[in-house]
């Protein structure tokens, strides 16, 4: 029996997977940490629903969504809020 | 004319490599001013207790020591960064995160390994570290410019993740008198 092209091609994009992308998917990699010592605030901004915005750092300053033009929480990963960005959507009760 | 561009172009390279190396000798002799002028760390007793349940562990460090917990709040990165540290900053970092090569319930963490994600770390005075009966991590100085360029790491994986413990190079007793009394429970 012949195997087309076709057929020879999608054997090989299988052995290429299992042997190189699969591997690679199976092994969490090792990075460099960043330091966040010294770090006096942090919000993860990912709460989805309600109107605080918890805070993570050892002074635990909850913020407070304020205002009635945000319509969602909306997830941010590539970047991370300005500072006035923060200052305009919440209150930090201080 | 040609002389005259040769001497304007001399001047150029010249002028460019002085401000190079200014610039440069300039940035390196304020970090190891900055590594000189920090006061010396006295280490404090340990007796406060912290216990992460979500990880299962326990240690003792300073009284005026607090703890935060940062999730990583990305989902394709997942894990928890873990700080320990007074008002001024002093303390130690964890960072920890799945594993996955840790299918058998043991792992060995070697030098060779980290270098094979991270070629650039630089990883000196490198002493095994035994956790447990099965699991075998890394204490190294490191060059980490995060840390001012000379950190303390102690690396290890354990029950499914890696732990990357880290601190300034001039907390390094802080760093071990801690991990000393770390407890997995």
């Amino acid at each position: 029996m012949a195997i087309s092209i076709k057929q020879k091609i999608a054997i090989a994009a299988i052995i290429f997977y299992v042997t190189f992308a699969w591997t690679a998917a199976a092994h969490a990699a090792i990075i460099k940490p960043a330091n966040n010592l010294g770090l006096v605030g942090y919000w993860n901004l990912d709460e989805g629903a309600g109107t605080t915005a918890f805070g993570h750092s050892s002074s635990k300053d909850n913020g407070t969504l304020r205002g009635s033009t945000f319509l969602a929480w909306v997830r941010v990963y590539n970047r991370a809020l300005s500072a006035s960005e923060v200052q305009q959507l919440y209150n930090l009760g201080k | 004319m040609k002389k005259l561009l040769l001497i304007v172009g001399l001047v150029l390279i010249l002028g460019g490599g002085a401000y190079w190396y200014f610039t440069h000798q300039d940035s390196t002799s304020l970090s190891s001013q900055l590594q000189q002028t920090q006061p010396p760390y006295a280490l404090p007793t340990l007796t406060q207790d912290y216990t992460n349940s979500a990880y299962k562990f326990a240690l003792k460090m300073p009284a005026d020591f607090t703890a935060s917990d940062i999730p990583s709040g990305d989902p394709t990165q997942p894990g928890d960064t873990i700080l320990l540290q007074d008002k001024n900053g002093n303390g130690i970092q964890i960072v920890i995160s799945p594993f996955d090569e840790d299918t058998t319930g043991s792992y060995t963490l070697t030098q060779a390994r980290i270098l094979q994600d991270v070629p650039d770390m630089q990883i000196t005075e490198a002493q095994p570290l035994v956790v447990g009966p099965n699991y075998t991590g890394l204490a190294f100085k490191s060059d980490n410019a995060a840390f001012g360029g000379a950190s303390r790491e102690v690396w290890f994986v354990f029950r499914g993740n890696l732990y990357q413990i880290s601190t300034y190079d001039r907390l390094d007793n802080l760093l071990k008198s801690i991990f000393q009394t770390w407890q997995f429970q």
